[in-house]
């Protein structure tokens, strides 16, 4: 039996590893962008698949109520836990339902939906669309003349344009209703954290909160399609698309709503 | 080792092409993945009405042709015209426009997975025709038929066999009568008998609606059963193009290797 040696190439530099990620984050960044442009070239020229767009809605949107319900009242409850024994003790209840209302409507709201959203509709966008990457699906949507960003990416990217922030509301509301079921039972006053609620929260609070919304559905929707049409490789591509798709999505959600708020909140946040 | 003329005439052949016979023509494609050459300066042409079919080992590069010639994948060089249209260099709606002429059966099938049967084979057409409802339904029904599937429509394709899947891809691929039709691996995966009824369907399509066929397979049953030009492909090169009886007594060491493979196919033909 005769020995085989093998000589491996040695390991990548530390200075190489950070420098193929930077390029390959660069490349595919440059790709998604490329994709979305595309999109936005049909959606200019108003070719809507309604149908389909309407499917995704319904998988984005409504699919996702009930995790959303459970996100979005724990966060609620969770920042009125934190808050409202403090503030109480302090004799500073009246400021309980306004910090709840006001950090729910410009931070936890968006972006933990957003956040949930990347996880539950991103992968599966990222999943479904390797999948038919992989299995020759988006050839075959080529070869019938059809083009695979207008036919897939558009309807994904209306409908997470519009349910993020749909979704967003919902978490609003049943985070606010979170957070008064436990600041009420930590002692508050009931009047108080509703009263509260209106002295604090101003309506550009939820609009500025849905503008977030808006742009993170974008953000979802187009990394997931972007991150599955380019899937190879079988089942392991399609897991790694569908990876990628879940931890870049959340990386550039992070990264912009800090932009965001800068942009929303000038000074506010100094 | 040099290619024999593609499309050159043999003694027993009709005579040479002419432009207008030519429906597609392949020159000099180059096309490299990496270091690697998937093809090598490929040649061929393929006649109106005539099923070309393109043989080699897996990995030769026959699947990559089929797809240049449908514009999937662009050369690095050379050219590749279908119905006298530079595939190669044509705008996005040009393209479109010229896909619709050619079908295409992908080796798995490719069928839409959120789509039933009925609506995958209808896909086409309710893109890219005006035609209303009812006549797309009842082409569809005839097109099932043909397939040997009638009354499938609902069915999902996750609820399909892979010989059903193929010919669910075929009717697809027919639905809006092209005048050229691409087959990768029509057999592949497939078990003896269900091959034998696939090739049956493409040699009867071939039959009742006179197109024009590329085939690409590495069965050597399946590509003397159907071929009227053979060509072999080894290592992005085409080694041997011609009739079968060509081929069969080309002395390209490559070529007697590929079909030593299959002595009984090789005998019996």
């Amino acid at each position: 039996m005769s020995v085989q040696r093998t000589f491996a190439s040695p390991p990548p530099s530390v200075l190489e590893a950070v420098g193929g990620r930077i390029l390959r984050g660069l490349d595919e960044t440059g790709r998604t962008a490329l994709m979305m442009i595309a999109a936005l070239r049909w959606m200019g020229r108003g070719r809507l698949e309604f149908r389909e767009t309407l499917v995704q809605i319904h998988r984005i949107g409504v699919d996702s109520v009930y995790i959303v319900l459970v996100t979005g009242t724990f966060t609620g409850m969770v920042l009125a836990y934190q808050t409202a024994r403090q503030f109480i003790d302090f004799g500073a209840q009246t400021f309980v339902g306004g910090l709840v209302g006001v950090s729910m409507a410009r931070e936890a709201g968006p972006v933990f939906t957003a956040i949930t959203a990347a996880g539950w509709v991103g992968a599966g966008i990222a999943a479904e669309i390797g999948t038919m990457a992989v299995t020759e699906q988006i050839d075959a949507l080529r070869v019938l003349a059809t083009d695979p960003v207008r036919y897939l990416v558009v309807p994904r990217l209306a409908a997470a344009a519009l349910a993020l922030p749909l979704l967003t509301i919902f978490a609003d509301v049943v985070g606010g209703i979170g957070g008064y079921v436990v600041a009420t039972a930590a002692g508050g006053n009931s009047g108080t954290f509703i009263a509260s609620v209106q002295r604090y929260l101003a309506p550009y609070d939820l609009v500025a909160g849905l503008i977030k919304a808006f742009f993170f559905g974008l953000i979802i929707a187009s990394v997931g399609c972007s991150r599955g049409l380019d899937a190879t490789g079988g089942a392991d591509g399609v897991g790694r698309a569908t990876r990628g798709a879940v931890v870049t999505a959340i990386l550039w959600i992070l990264a912009c709503n800090f932009f965001l708020d800068l942009i929303l909140f000038p000074g506010s946040s100094w | 080792m040099k290619a024999e003329t593609p499309g050159a005439p043999s003694p027993r052949s009709p005579g040479p092409a002419g432009p207008a016979d030519v429906v597609v023509a392949v020159r000099d494609l180059w096309r490299s993945f990496g270091p690697q050459a998937a093809l090598a300066g490929v040649s061929l042409a393929v006649r109106r009405g005539e099923t070309q079919v393109i043989m080699g080992p897996s990995g030769c590069g026959k699947s990559v042709l089929l797809k240049h010639l449908v514009g999937l994948l662009k050369p690095d060089r050379g050219e590749v015209l279908v119905f006298d249209r530079p595939v190669h260099a044509l705008p996005d709606a040009d393209l479109d426009a010229l896909r619709i002429r050619i079908g295409v059966v992908f080796q798995s099938g490719a069928l839409f997975d959120s789509l039933p049967v009925g609506e995958n084979v209808a896909f086409p057409l309710r893109r890219h025709s005006p035609l209303p409802g009812e006549v797309i339904a009842s082409r569809v029904r005839e097109l099932l038929a043909l397939v040997g599937l009638e009354g499938k429509e609902r069915l999902m394709p996750s609820a399909l066999s892979g010989g059903m899947r193929k010919r669910v891809g075929i009717a697809r691929a027919l639905v809006m009568r092209p005048s050229l039709v691409l087959y990768d691996e029509p057999t592949g995966g497939l078990d003896p008998l269900t091959a034998r009824t696939v090739d049956d369907l493409i040699l009867q399509l071939r039959a009742d609606l006179e197109v024009t066929s590329v085939v690409v397979t590495h069965d050597l049953d399946s590509a003397f059963r159907l071929a009227d030009r053979l060509a072999v492909m080894d290592a992005g090169r085409l080694e041997a193009a011609g009739r079968p009886e060509e081929i069969l007594a080309s002395p390209n060491p490559f070529v007697r290797r590929f079909l030593a493979t299959r002595a009984v196919v090789v005998t019996s033909s």
